[in-house]
């Protein structure tokens, strides 16, 4: 092992080590621009010079391997005298514009300067003055800041394999942007902004709101997806304004929705106090008032024989689920209480893997059944990690995936509905049984399929089980698996499902939601209490959701907004965001985690779990003495280490309503998935609407046009919206979008995700 | 017994024949010094725009965390010259020691202290010691 003196300090590092790797082990600072830990070392900003004794030049550290007996000087004169010049010359065309940078307090540059320059200048130049491009709602680039260290670009190449955010023009004029798009939002584009170490990338969220040093930052996981990338909150009077990424645990990079799917914190459409039904109005009240209102009824409900029911957001915490599944079993005796509202019928299982990392370190990959980069984005990160560095391949039976294909060894498109019977033919050919026939319809051909069987017997695969996958499906899956000696590792929706499931937050009786609302219409559940979703946004089958609400003698919704759930209602208790409440969260590889409160709750907002602890009170049967969420997390602790055995879903599941002309697969666009993303401004600027999509080579074939207005019919139920070109559509269906509350776009659908539709033009 | 009365009473008779030091505030104002350390006031340029940038240096600056400032962009730059502007700029009065540091730090001259040290208003209270930015613009006082 190459021995080097770095400053007098010696030590051992093993070959292959940089001089700044090196450095960093010893303490020793050595300014960088261009190198991240994260990134592959590119050497093009200089500003890592340092010396070696004996060399004429000075080398850069970010790049150099050491060499046995080297001594290296990272302060003397000649270091310093470069670092000065470097600095001068990046601040020849830097604007001094630290007063209005929101950069300023977190800059490498002002860093840098103050620690290693000099305050001098002696070229006095008219510096570039490039205008500012304002890239949609979420970044803004301004290139007079840029000090070329390529960053984002690499980040872009390395980690989302190539976007046309590039480097342009050459030397002196040197110029990063985007080539020809207006709005940049490609689902990692926070990392840009992160990476970035002056303020060239810059949020347009957080732009010129308040400066970095008065947020005060909570650590926190965030309530997007399973994932649970650990986020950093930053407050300032109760306002969450900005969110950073400081750990490089579980992944380096995070994606906007969990960088930038916050503003509904803040929204000024929030409503933070109870109210309840008065005839036709919802008035005011204080909570003492509401949760004994609620008590009451849900009581009287009972005492009459009426059976209650919860329905319940799956991205609370374990302390959530833990009070209000106790409430519901144990003082109101209720049996039907379910998370699973996006319409799912599967349980948790766990996981054949333990970390992102092990993901990483798999061969090839098996994905079937979700467009992994909406629901689980990091995972397809890690998952594009191999695969981009020629390390694995992928194979994937996705419909209409928009990231991994650009890095997919074989990629099944198959029509929407049809995923799972390719998934079977997968394993007839794997079997080595007849698989033609069950490839009819389904727009895969069967070399597509040979070549896949082939791939994933000759490397052993990481089998990834999307969330669209139906109990059959898993079972099928789980078959594959075996075959080729693998557990699957299968996702949920949802950023805390698996905490919902071992909290025993589902009905023992194995009802699925779409059985709890048929229960409410057929009367034999009379209350209902709806946690942190708007049914009408989120489970698939409008129709059924608003004969149930109607048909209801009691609803109770605890929430933030006034959605069209809360309009059905008797009484609405506000709800807490995630950042005004800490407590336990478990992420897809049964990873628990622990959230912080940011700040408090914001007028009489409260967390569900307060709500069963008030309401227990109300009933006059307490569940215990809680003061902070921290009180109930011991108990949460305890239940997470039991094993909880699901009922049976099999058999549970109704045929896709395939009918109609062309099969269409509903899904959430990236930037409308997770939670409250409608009430996310920039994301609703970025999605303001819902939309078809075809693809073009079929679009052409119907005669539409990108861009066109078109009527979507289903069932009689007409909706009018845009109509896009996409190449990731499989040809002969349609991917509409949905996620939201103010387009009643459930309407169409039955239970599924699945549905035919109907396409005509509309007319002007 | 009676010399040291009548050394008091001499100090007080000396007094009455020499000229008083009170004045008869509000009807008479004192002078005060040219660099006296006044209520503030954000100052525009010749345009008419702000000069407040929000870069919140005063606002860590000030060692009572009198001042509060959120920023705003202004994309079309009508009301500042470098398209930000302090959205929300309010100092609370009841805290400010007038150290003057804010001005010291504000890198672009958009706060100035003036001569003008009254603040109070009768009536019981200190909320209107809290100004917000409307106040702080207005021409007042020494300005
Ligand atoms: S925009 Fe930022 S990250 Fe990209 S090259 Fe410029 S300074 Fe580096
Ligand atoms: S949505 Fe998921 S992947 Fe994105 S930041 Fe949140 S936890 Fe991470
Ligand atoms: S950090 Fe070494 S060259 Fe940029």
């Amino acid at each position: 092992m190459p021995k080097v003196v770095i400053d007098g300090i010696e030590i051992e590092v093993p070959p292959g080590t940089t001089i700044l790797n090196a450095a960093q082990r010893v303490g020793v600072e050595i300014p960088v621009f261009c190198y991240h830990p994260y990134l592959k070392p590119a050497g093009i900003c200089r500003m890592c010079l340092v010396e070696v004794e004996g060399m004429p030049r000075l080398l850069p550290a970010c790049i150099t391997e050491v060499q046995d007996g080297w001594e290296i000087y990272t302060n003397s004169d000649r270091v310093k005298d470069a670092r000065e010049w470097l600095l001068e010359f990046v601040l020849v065309n830097h604007p001094l514009e630290c007063p209005i940078c929101d950069e300023a307090g977190e800059c490498e540059l002002q860093n840098f300067v103050f620690k290693f320059g000099e305050p001098r200048k002696r070229l006095y130049d008219e510096p570039f003055k490039y205008p500012t491009r304002y890239l949609g709602p979420l970044i803004v680039h301004q290139m007079n800041r840029c000090v070329l260290c390529r960053r984002c670009v690499r980040f872009s190449d390395e980690a989302m394999g190539g976007t046309d955010w590039g480097v342009y023009e050459r030397g002196y004029r040197t110029i990063v942007g985007p080539y020809e798009r207006d709005v940049f939002a490609q689902k990692y584009t926070f990392n840009m902004e992160a990476l970035c170490p002056v303020g060239a990338i810059t949020s347009n969220i957080y732009r010129y709101k308040t400066r970095i040093w008065k947020l005060d930052f909570t650590n926190s996981v965030c309530a997007h997806c399973e994932v649970g990338c650990w986020l950093d909150l930053g407050e300032r009077d109760g306002q969450l304004l900005k969110v950073l990424h400081r750990r490089g645990y579980p992944s380096p990079w995070i994606c906007d929705k969990g960088g930038y799917g916050f503003e509904y914190v803040n929204h000024s459409e929030r409503i933070t106090v109870p109210l309840r039904r008065e005839g036709n109005r919802l008035r005011g009240v204080t909570t003492d008032e509401a949760l004994e209102f609620v008590a009451g009824r849900l009581k009287g409900l009972v005492e009459s024989g009426g059976k209650v029911a919860a329905l319940v957001s799956p991205h609370l915490t374990c302390e959530d689920y833990l009070l209000m599944g106790s409430f519901m079993k144990e003082v109101v005796g209720s049996d039907y209480l379910d998370y699973r509202l996006y319409g799912g019928n599967t349980y948790p299982e766990r996981p054949a893997v333990d970390s992102l990392e092990g993901v990483e370190k798999a061969e090839a990959y098996l994905v079937v059944g979700e467009d992994l980069s909406v629901h689980h984005p990091v995972l397809a990160l890690s998952v594009a990690k191999g695969c981009k560095e020629g390390r694995a391949s992928l194979y994937l039976i996705v419909t209409g995936d928009s990231f991994l294909f650009k890095f997919a060894a074989e990629h099944a498109n198959p029509l929407p509905g049809k995923e799972e019977k390719v998934l079977e033919a997968l394993a007839s050919v794997l079997g080595g049984k007849d698989y033609a026939s069950l490839l009819e319809g389904t727009e895969v051909s069967e070399d597509t399929l040979k070549a896949m069987a082939q791939g994933l017997q000759e490397k052993k695969p990481l089998i990834i089980g999307g969330s669209r996958l139906t109990p059959e499906g898993r079972v099928l899956l789980k078959g594959v698996g075996e075959r080729l000696g693998i557990t699957p590792l299968f996702l949920d929706w949802g950023s805390n499902s698996k905490g919902a499931f071992q909290m025993g937050f589902w009905s023992p009786g194995g009802e699925s939601v779409e059985d709890i609302l048929n229960k409410c219409v057929s009367g034999e559940i009379k209350g209902l209490f709806v946690s942190s979703m708007d049914l009408f946004r989120d489970y698939p089958n409008g129709t059924l959701v608003k004969e149930a609400l109607s048909n209801l003698d009691f609803l109770v919704v605890h929430d933030m907004f006034f959605t069209e759930t809360v309009a059905y209602s008797d009484c609405y208790l506000p709800a807490t965001s995630f950042a005004e409440d800490g407590g336990t969260v478990v992420n897809m590889f049964w990873e628990a985690k622990k959230r912080n409160r940011a700040f408090k709750p914001k007028d009489e907002s409260m967390p569900l779990w307060q709500v069963a602890l008030g309401l227990s009170r109300k009933w006059g049967r307490p569940l215990g003495d809680f003061g902070t969420v921290e009180d109930v997390t011991p108990l949460v602790r305890e239940r997470l280490s039991q094993v909880v055995e699901a009922p049976s879903t099999l058999g549970g599941v109704k045929a896709a309503h395939l009918k109609g002309d062309i099969p269409a697969l509903f899904e959430y666009p990236f930037y409308r998935a997770g939670m409250r993303t409608d009430f996310c401004n920039a994301f609703v600027q970025l999605v303001p609407e819902p939309y078809v999509t075809l693809n073009p080579e079929y679009g052409d074939e119907l005669g539409f046009k990108n861009g066109d207005i078109v009527i979507m019919e289903v069932d009689g139920n007409q909706f009018r919206m845009k109509l896009f070109f996409r190449d990731e559509v499989p040809r002969g269906g349609a991917i509409v979008s949905r996620g939201f509350s103010d387009f009643p776009i459930t309407r169409a659908l039955k239970g599924l995700w699945y549905r035919g539709i109907e396409l005509r033009a509309a007319k002007e | 017994m009676v010399g040291p009365l009548l050394k008091g009473l001499r100090v007080t008779f000396g007094h009455l024949f020499k000229p008083a030091i009170t004045v008869k505030y509000p009807y008479e104002k004192r002078p005060v010094a040219e660099r006296y350390r006044g209520r503030h006031v954000l100052k525009l340029d010749e345009d008419g725009r702000e000069k407040c940038c929000a870069c919140g240096l005063c606002e860590a600056v000030c060692p009572a965390g009198a001042i509060t400032l959120y920023g705003a962009e202004d994309p079309e730059f009508k009301r500042s010259d470098v398209g930000k502007i302090a959205e929300v700029y309010e100092i609370d009065y009841s805290r400010c020691i007038f150290c003057g540091y804010c001005v010291d730090a504000c890198p672009r001259g958009a706060i100035i202290m003036t001569t003008d040290y009254e603040l109070t208003v009768p009536g019981p209270g200190r909320g209107h010691l809290y100004k917000d930015k409307n106040w702080l613009f207005e021409k007042r006082g020494g300005e």
